[in-house]
């Protein structure tokens, strides 16, 4: 009787230790991203940024600095410095920040358009995104060569919104994400115009 | 309270919480491009 009693604890015990685990699972990692960015600005510490672009290639001390090999964006001011990918289908959010095909490149001028997720529990590429203000710098790099963008408008549009993707007569940058935090409902659009181009 | 009935309320909420973990993990901001 008394062994079976204690059978019936421990598996209450594991029963326990199980459910508070699985909590901490689906409520920490979404606040994770966020906490981290708020120590980051407090403390000035950027973790994420392996490559230090806070200016434009004109004001930066170049013996300090290397230049990323693979296609990637960098927006320092909130602290996103993730890997572009290209793909036909949307399986390709999973790997990195998307380049949306049928959009153009950084080369080849118009409208670039990335898409990222903005929290999943495998990435959370685009966390960040709303903390990203007007005049803010953004790079990218692509085949090798670098591509500065100056944010000139952030907006919040429905899913249904494809214009955003539209091409444009200057070289333009889109990134979009989702908002609010944790949902799909709309869109997150961060437009931003080229103002450096590495020849 | 009995340790089985306790069995019983824990196990059903294990099920409840991993219910929510796969929805949390299925539909929590997943970008719909």
């Amino acid at each position: 009787m008394h062994k079976q009693l204690l059978s019936w604890r421990h598996a209450n015990n594991f029963l326990t230790i199980a459910i508070v685990a699985i909590c901490l699972y689906v409520i920490v990692p979404p606040i994770v991203p966020g906490v981290q960015f708020w120590f980051a600005e407090r403390l000035g510490i950027h973790n994420s940024i392996q490559f230090p672009i806070y200016s434009l290639p004109a004001t930066r001390n170049t013996k300090s600095t290397q230049k990323p090999r693979d296609n990637r964006v960098e927006i320092p001011s909130a602290h996103i410095n993730e890997l572009l990918v290209q793909g036909a289908t949307t399986r390709s959010l999973n790997n990195g920040i998307w380049v949306i095909p049928h959009t153009s490149t950084p080369d080849a001028g118009s409208n670039t358009v990335l898409a990222g997720h903005r929290f999943m529990y495998t990435n959370q590429l685009f966390y960040n995104l709303d903390k990203v203000k007007m005049n803010d710098v953004v790079a990218i790099f692509w085949q090798g060569k670098e591509y500065n963008y100056q944010v000139t408008s952030i907006t919040v549009v429905p899913p249904s919104a494809v214009d955003i993707q539209n091409p444009t007569e200057q070289s333009t940058l889109t990134m979009y994400t989702c908002t609010p935090l944790w949902t799909s409902k709309n869109r997150l659009v961060v437009k931003a115009k080229l103002i450096y181009k590495e020849s | 309270m009995t340790e089985k009935k306790r069995f019983i309320i824990l196990l059903i909420l294990l099920l409840l919480s991993v219910a929510l973990l796969i929805f949390a993990r299925g539909h929590l901001g997943r970008l719909a491009v």
